[in-house]
Order: structure tokens, then C-alpha cells, then sequence
């Protein structure tokens, strides 16, 4: 399909198009809304009609269709809005919202409550314009989606020629990539069938020599030469077949001047024959109206066309965060070289050598800070959907809930944006159940009827804050008490000795609940145990503080970036690992005569402490122990909780690049990542934390 | 479905098929890092031109012996709808398409694999090649591993 290059923009430009009718809806319901809001509307959800009509996306075609219908029609007669209006403007934005993750999940916009959602617009817009007008306009916009159907059709038709000269007309590089194998790879045919597969991520190749067909039959002598239109740049391509394994060189020849001038598409003067300039793989070059999703920036348009806005009118571009990550990569390779350099520049003693060397480490250093701040954005970017979300939670609890927000523009590493989504849905919604009082008891208690929840991120040091904050009856610290008793966690004695902060503990227990009803909003006793979980996973802490009768704060604290930390390395039972600086009190050396048994358990006597020791080498992997006295030891702390952990060798504390162990391994709870060092080597990073919780376990 | 262009390999002496869109890439051996903690079959991790890319060995994964590693073991680097890693194989032998009726449904084990595993076996000239389907190979190892985690944590 070729519209898939297109899908993500697609995507990207309709969320922006629904977040923005969204936060216009909110302010008519407000009556902030000012004359022009609904021509604003209007123009977006005509926007997102045509780009989901060029997309092939019918059903949604539909829907926007009937919203831009009644949306025009409100703008003719806005005195005929009522809240009927909203709610079935609300009902069309959420069966959007439905269709475009049904279109990122499965590639279909078919989702059960379009019918349903067509016919309430409908009869909305028949009601406010009457119905002769809608007649009109679902003609009129029939045979808008046959002129785009037409016009791909068209481009399909077209030969690789007339595709050529079309995507240069559009900016795009066109030519030939011409790729030599090494001379002892030994599957050929396997191999350029990948290089093929490679090249399709840089742009859609229109011809070949050999000819498709005798490359996937290994009809290969000599060299290989695709020609191209570029959705990329002519080093991205190159640097996209040097990728591929066995790939010796690869060479780009632009489409020139003089090449056009020749008749037909002709093949590099590379010694090849002449090219046959059909399709080799079927895939037409896009025409300039399959490009329509980028066709008038529509979101850019309209945001600057409302004043005032938060929004700057910056120009921006927006990038895939899969290339971010390619950077990032390339970035760490760098940065691994860099240090090799330093390490022979120090041996040889060479002075120009050395300055080289440092200067290297500077700009690296520079270049490594300027990529992370590409990883960062703003916070608003989470925000902005919480409006909404407040607003139905208001509804169908029946409370009056104000939100406020505050440190939007606040910067957050991509990820945390990213995973941060559902936790914070989770912490709202049982502020609004749980942590607001209805409008009588606010009353009862001398509070203003309406309720507060505050959404506050802030930085400070090291690491980014959000905040969920309500103002309603703070938690009822007895209750949990008393429930955390029955559940059998702990005993009626102790959980008196308990200070408040130890019993919200118990809050983030998997399935416990202090609800005495189950809603359809919380109190499932789901959620807290998820939201805390899924900070940690992030190398995050939650915390709660609540006042009785005056609110409830959790607070999260966030590492500032995920990508690049400061780690201890050590060496334990043969395995390279990076322990993360934040998490390390101390490092010791301990003697057979520091060490105790209690309850069966080694210890160490750690300044007047007994801390549980653990020969990690052994722990990681049974067939291994410590061989040298004394031991080298880490001490390991996370809140309260202390653990030593010996380990073989201590390696030093260097900067580490944070990598993913693959979403393959992502069940493994015992290390939070990988590290590449400047060998080439993988060291495995330590989840102290989860270190902890599991040597904390089995004491 | 129609035709279907497969990179063949081998894994103790019986010949494997995976569809050509699945191979991201052929590497020869590579230096494995062991992650500890994992099921016996996940080798470990390897650096692959920068990126930490999780290594299963196929002969372990599908209950045969492990062998010592010859010259002809590659690391075929597999993409399935979720996971990207890299198979372990004592060979990988070439390229071939294997036309749409040559594919019959799987007997219930073939060289030790169950027929959940596959796609179907093919029947070729001269030999029979089992079509893996790799969605189900990696997901179904990852939810045992998600499972051993789980033991883990509680035992």
C-alpha cells in the first residue's frame, strides 16, 4: 500500500486536528467560545475530512463529514447551539479519536458506534440547517473522494519515468544506487532481497538491474543498481545499504539534467545494461495530491488563526522518534570511539594527539547534550488530553471539578511523555472518585462547591516532579489501617505502630482497596499498585502526603532523561555490570570479621548497621563465588532499605548509555537495561531497585 | 497467500523456512553476552552495530541438544509482528520460493517441533522444508518467560 509512508503523518496530523476541535468544544462549553471558534472548527474537521477521504478511510470520512456539517451549520446559526449541540460534537471527536487508534492498531477505521454517531450529527444538522442543505453538501462531497480516488489511480499508471521527474518536481532526490557486494558473500540472492527490504524504509525504488525477479533467483554478476526516489537524503540511502551485511559499496548517482534529456530511464554508466524502466516492485511514486495529509500544515494554520494562544509560532518539524533514536545510537558509537581515542592518546604521549583527543571529547559532549534536548518535550504535550478527561469524570460523578494545570511548558525525556499516559489517567480519576467529596459534603465541611484537582510539573536537580493534587477529604488513615489489618498484612499491633506515611504504603498493594462501593470509575483496587509499578519502571518514586479534610498530593519524581545516567561498573560471577550512581551509598572493602550471622543470613556491620550481604556473583548465578578477601563491596540504598552487595572487581564510574534489552527481554525485571562500552563489550544495568525489593523478600 | 520466498536454514539436521519479509539480516557468530535470570534457550544479548539485540538458540528453543557452534552458525536476525531478535542456527543454506500448493498443513510434531509452531511443512523436489511461524515461536517463549519471572519473584 503505498500510502503506508504516509500513514504516520496522516496520524499525526489528525490527532493535532481532533486535540485542537477538542479544546474548542471545551471552551464553547465553558461559553468562552467567540464567533469565530466555529469556523476554526469547521476548518479542521474539513481538514480531517479530506485527509481521511485521500487516505482511503471512508468510515471516517464519513463521520468528520457530518461533523463538519453540523459544524457549519452552527456557524451560520450559533444561537441555535445548545448543549444537545456538544454533546453530539463530543460524541463525533471520541468516535474519531476511536477510529484513528482502530487505524494505528489494525490499519481499519471500521469501529461499532459510527453508525449510531453519522445519525445523531445528522439529525443535529437537520434540526439547526434543515435537511435540503445536507443533501446538497453529501453530494458535493462524494465526489470530492472520486477526484482524489482518480488522481491515484492515475499516479499508479504512470511509469517510472514521468514518477521520476514528478518527485523531482516535489523536492525529492532521484537516482541510482548503484551497491556492490563483497566478493565472498555467499547468498547473493538472499542478500539483495535485504538490501531491497533495507531500502524500502529510505524510499520506493522504481527499477532495477538485475530486475527484481533475477536478484530473488541469486542472477547476480557484479553489481546491483536500484533507482530511487528518496524519502531521505542520498547519505541516509547510502548509509541504509553500508548497513546491510556483506554490503561492500554503495554509490549514488543523481538523476541529472543530462540523464532526463536521454530517452527513457537509462542505467548508470557503471558498465550495466539498460535499464527496463517498469515498476520492479508494483509501488508507485506518490503523486502530489497522495501528499495531501501534509498539504497545508492545517493545524499550524489554524493554531496561529487563534489569538493569544500558548502555542509560539515556532517552526518546528516533525520527526519520527524511531530516527531520534537512530541518532541516539550513532550518537553512543561515537561516543565509545571517543573514549578508545582517549585511552591511546594518553599512552602515546603525543601532545597534538592528546588536544585533538580532548577537543573531540568536547564537541561529543556538546553534540550528546544537543541530541538529548531533541528527546525533550513539553509537558503540555501529556496535559492537553486531561481537560477532557475531567470534564466527563465531572459528568458522570456529578461534581463540579475544576483543573488546574500548571508547569506546561516543563520538559520531559519523550519516553516518560510516552509511558506516562495511563498513570496519570489513573491518578486523576481517583482524585476525582476517591479524593473529591460531592457538592453537599464540600458544602458540610465550609469548602466551595467545586472541587480542585491540581496538575503540577516542575523541575528540580537531577530530576522533573509531576503532581496530582486534590482538595477534597485527604485519606482516611484509619480506614486503611483497619483494612490493611483485615486483608492480613499486617497485624492490629503493628499497623498502630505505623507512621502515616508507612500505612499509604499499603495503598500501593496489588488489589487493595478502601472503597466501600465499586464504581465504574475506581475503586477497583486496581490502579495504584499499576501507577507505581510503571514509575518505577522509569527508574521513578512515588510518594503520597494527604491532611485530612484537605487533600491529597502524589507526588512523582522522574529521572530528567532515561538515556544517558552515571553508573559504577563492576565486575561479579563473570558478568559485566553497571550499578546506577543514585542508587549507591557507599563502596567498602569487608573483612571475614565484619561479617555476622543473624537468622541464618550473612550481614555486614556497616557503620553500626546490620545490612544483609549478598555475593552477587552467586545470587546472579549459582556456580560462581568470591575468591579475594577483602571483599569489595556496594552498598546499595533505596529509601530505607540497605543492601551490600559483593562483587569481583570494581571497574570505575563512567557515563553510561541507557539501551533496551529488546522488548523480547522485557519481562526481565533484573536489569533495567544494557550498556555498550568502548570495547564493544554489553554490560547489564542493574534495577537496584527491584535488587532490593527481591533480597528484602527472602530475608 | 500466494508464492512464498523463504530463507532456508538449518537446525540439527532438519531444513527450516521463514519468509523472506521476516529476515532483517544473516550475521556470522557474534560475542554473546549471557543475561542470568533467563530461560536456557535466550543465549543472551549481542551488539549489533550499536543495537542490544536479544539471541535465542533455536536448538534449545526446540528441545534438541545443544551443539558447539561450527563456522557455518549464523545469527538470523528475525522481525515478528512484536519482537525483533536473532536465531541462533547451525546454518544458513540459501534462498527459495516455495509455491503456495506445495504447502500442507503440519503433522502434529515434526523433528520435534509441535505444529503450533508452524505455517505448514513444504514439500520441494528433493527435500522437505518446515515453515515456521515465528509470531507464535516468540511469543509463546516470551510468555514463559514472563512466567519464570513470576516464579522467581515469588519463590
Amino acid at each position: 500500500m503505498e500510502n503506508a509512508q504516509y500513514l504516520q503523518a496522516f496520524l499525526d496530523e489528525s490527532e493535532d486536528n481532533l486535540q485542537l476541535l477538542n479544546d474548542l468544544c471545551l471552551q464553547l462549553e465553558r461559553g468562552e467560545g467567540g464567533d469565530q471558534t466555529y469556523a476554526v472548527m469547521f476548518r479542521a474537521a474539513h481538514t480531517l475530512k479530506g485527509m481521511s477521504a485521500s487516505m482511503g478511510f471512508q468510515s471516517m470520512a464519513t463521520v468528520t463529514h457530518r461533523l463538519e456539517d453540523l459544524l457549519g451549520a452552527l456557524r451560520d446559526a450559533p444561537d441555535r447551539a445548545d448543549s444537545a449541540c456538544l454533546d453530539g460534537l463530543f460524541a463525533g471527536l471520541d468516535c474519531l479519536a476511536a477510529m484513528l487508534a482502530q487505524i494505528r492498531a489494525q490499519g481499519s477505521d471500521d469501529v461499532a458506534e459510527a453508525t449510531a454517531v453519522v445519525a445523531q450529527l445528522n439529525g443535529l444538522c437537520t434540526r439547526i440547517s434543515g435537511a435540503a442543505q445536507v443533501a446538497a453538501a453529501a453530494v458535493a462531497g462524494a465526489s470530492g473522494a472520486a477526484t482524489v480516488a482518480g488522481t491515484t489511480l492515475n499516479a499508479a499508471g504512470a511509469d517510472a519515468r514521468s514518477a521520476v521527474e514528478q518527485a523531482l518536481a516535489a523536492g525529492m532526490p532521484a537516482g541510482w544506487l548503484t551497491v556492490t557486494l563483497s566478493s565472498d558473500c555467499q547468498l547473493k540472492g538472499a542478500r539483495a532481497v535485504l538490501l531491497a527490504r533495507a531500502l524500502e524504509d529510505v524510499g520506493v525504488c522504481l527499477a532495477s538491474v538485475p530486475s527484481a525477479e533475477q536478484m530473488q533467483a541469486g542472477e547476480i554478476s557484479g553489481s546491483l543498481a536500484f533507482l530511487l526516489v528518496l524519502s531521505t537524503t542520498p547519505e541516509a540511502a547510502v548509509a541504509a545499504a553500508l548497513n546491510v551485511s556483506e554490503v561492500e559499496r554503495a554509490q549514488w548517482l543523481p538523476w541529472t539534467e543530462a540523464e532526463r534529456a536521454d530517452n527513457g530511464a537509462t542505467a548508470p554508466a557503471a558498465g550495466l545494461p539498460a535499464a527496463t524502466a517498469t515498476s520492479a516492485t508494483g509501488q508507485a511514486v506518490p503523486s502530489a495530491s497522495a501528499a495531501a495529509p501534509a498539504g497545508g500544515r492545517p493545524a499550524a494554520a489554524v493554531r496561529a488563526a487563534g489569538e493569544g494562544g500558548p502555542r509560539s509560532g515556532d517552526r518546528t518539524l516533525r520527526v519520527p522518534v524511531e530516527r531520534l533514536d537512530t541518532l541516539m545510537n550513532l550518537l553512543s558509537e561515537l561516543v565509545i570511539e571517543k573514549t578508545r581515542l582517549q585511552v591511546y592518546a594518553q599512552q602515546a604521549q603525543a601532545p597534538v594527539l592528546q588536544e585533538v583527543s580532548d577537543r573531540l571529547g568536547r564537541v561529543t559532549g556538546d553534540l550528546q547534550a544537543a541530541v538529548m534536548s531533541l528527546r525533550m518535550v513539553p509537558i503540555e504535550m501529556l496535559f492537553q488530553r486531561f481537560p477532557r478527561l475531567v470534564r466527563d469524570l465531572s459528568k458522570t460523578l456529578g461534581k463540579d471539578i475544576r483543573l488546574d494545570m500548571s508547569g506546561l511548558e516543563t520538559e520531559f525525556d519523550r519516553t516518560i511523555i510516552d509511558e506516562m499516559g495511563e498513570a496519570l489517567v489513573h491518578l486523576i480519576r481517583n482524585s476525582a472518585d476517591h479524593g473529591l467529596e460531592s457538592a453537599d459534603q464540600r458544602r458540610a465541611a465550609g469548602k466551595p462547591e467545586t472541587g480542585v484537582i491540581a496538575l503540577r510539573a516542575y523541575t528540580s536537580g537531577q530530576y522533573v516532579y509531576i503532581e496530582v493534587a486534590d482538595d477534597g477529604q485527604g485519606i482516611h488513615v484509619e480506614k486503611v489501617r483497619q483494612r490493611a489489618v483485615e486483608r492480613g498484612l499486617t497485624t492490629a499491633a503493628a499497623a498502630a505502630e505505623l507512621a502515616d506515611e508507612e500505612v499509604y504504603e499499603f495503598l500501593f498493594r496489588s488489589g487493595f482497596s478502601t472503597a466501600d462501593q465499586v464504581s465504574d470509575i475506581s475503586g477497583r483496587g486496581v490502579g495504584l499498585d499499576a501507577v507505581r509499578q510503571k514509575v518505577e519502571s522509569l527508574g521513578g518514586r512515588i510518594h503520597i502526603a494527604s491532611a485530612a479534610g484537605q487533600g491529597t498530593t502524589f507526588r512523582i519524581q522522574l529521572p530528567l532523561t532515561l538515556s544517558i545516567l552515571q553508573a559504577l561498573l563492576v565486575e561479579a560471577g563473570g558478568y559485566l555490570l553497571a550499578l546506577p550512581i543514585g542508587s549507591i551509598e557507599e563502596v567498602v572493602f569487608a573483612r571475614p570479621h565484619d561479617l555476622r550471622t543473624v537468622h541464618g543470613r550473612t550481614v555486614l556491620d556497616y557503620r553500626g548497621h546490620l545490612v544483609p550481604l549478598v555475593d552477587t556473583g552467586a545470587w546472579l548465578e549459582s556456580d560462581s563465588s568470591l575468591q579475594q578477601t577483602p571483599w569489595r563491596v556496594v552498598i546499595c540504598r533505596d529509601g530505607a532499605r540497605r543492601m551490600a552487595f559483593a562483587v569481583n572487581q570494581l571497574l570505575g564510574q563512567r557515563e553510561i548509555v541507557h539501551k533496551s534489552l529488546g522488548e523480547y527481554l522485557r519481562g526481565v525485571r533484573w536489569f533495567a537495561g544494557a550498556t555498550l562500552l568502548g570495547d564493544g563489550r554489553i554490560a547489564l544495568i542493574a534495577d537496584v531497585h527491584h535488587w532490593l525489593s527481591l533480597a528484602g523478600r527472602s530475608n | 497467500m500466494s508464492d512464498q520466498q523463504v530463507i532456508v536454514f538449518t537446525v540439527a539436521g532438519e531444513q527450516y523456512g521463514v519468509p523472506v519479509e521476516q529476515v532483517q539480516s544473516i550475521e556470522r557468530m557474534l560475542p554473546i553476552t549471557r543475561v542470568p535470570k533467563t530461560l536456557p534457550f535466550i543465549k543472551g544479548v549481542v551488539n549489533l552495530r550499536g543495537v542490544v539485540l536479544p539471541v535465542l538458540d533455536m536448538r534449545e528453543r526446540f528441545g534438541f541438544a545443544p551443539a558447539e557452534t561450527t563456522e557455518d552458525a549464523r545469527v538470523v536476525v528475525v522481525r515478528s509482528d512484536r519482537y525483533t531478535v536473532g536465531l541462533v542456527v547451525d546454518a544458513v543454506d540459501d534462498v527459495t520460493v516455495v509455491p503456495k500448493s506445495a504447502i500442507e498443513p503440519p503433522p502434529a510434531m515434526v523433528g520435534g517441533v509441535e505444529a503450533v509452531y508452524l505455517h505448514g511443512v513444504a514439500r520441494l523436489a528433493e527435500r522437505l522444508l518446515i515453515l515456521l511461524n515465528l509470531d507464535r515461536v516468540l511469543s509463546d517463549a516470551e510468555e514463559r518467560q514472563l512466567q519464570e519471572v513470576e516464579k522467581s519473584v515469588q519463590g
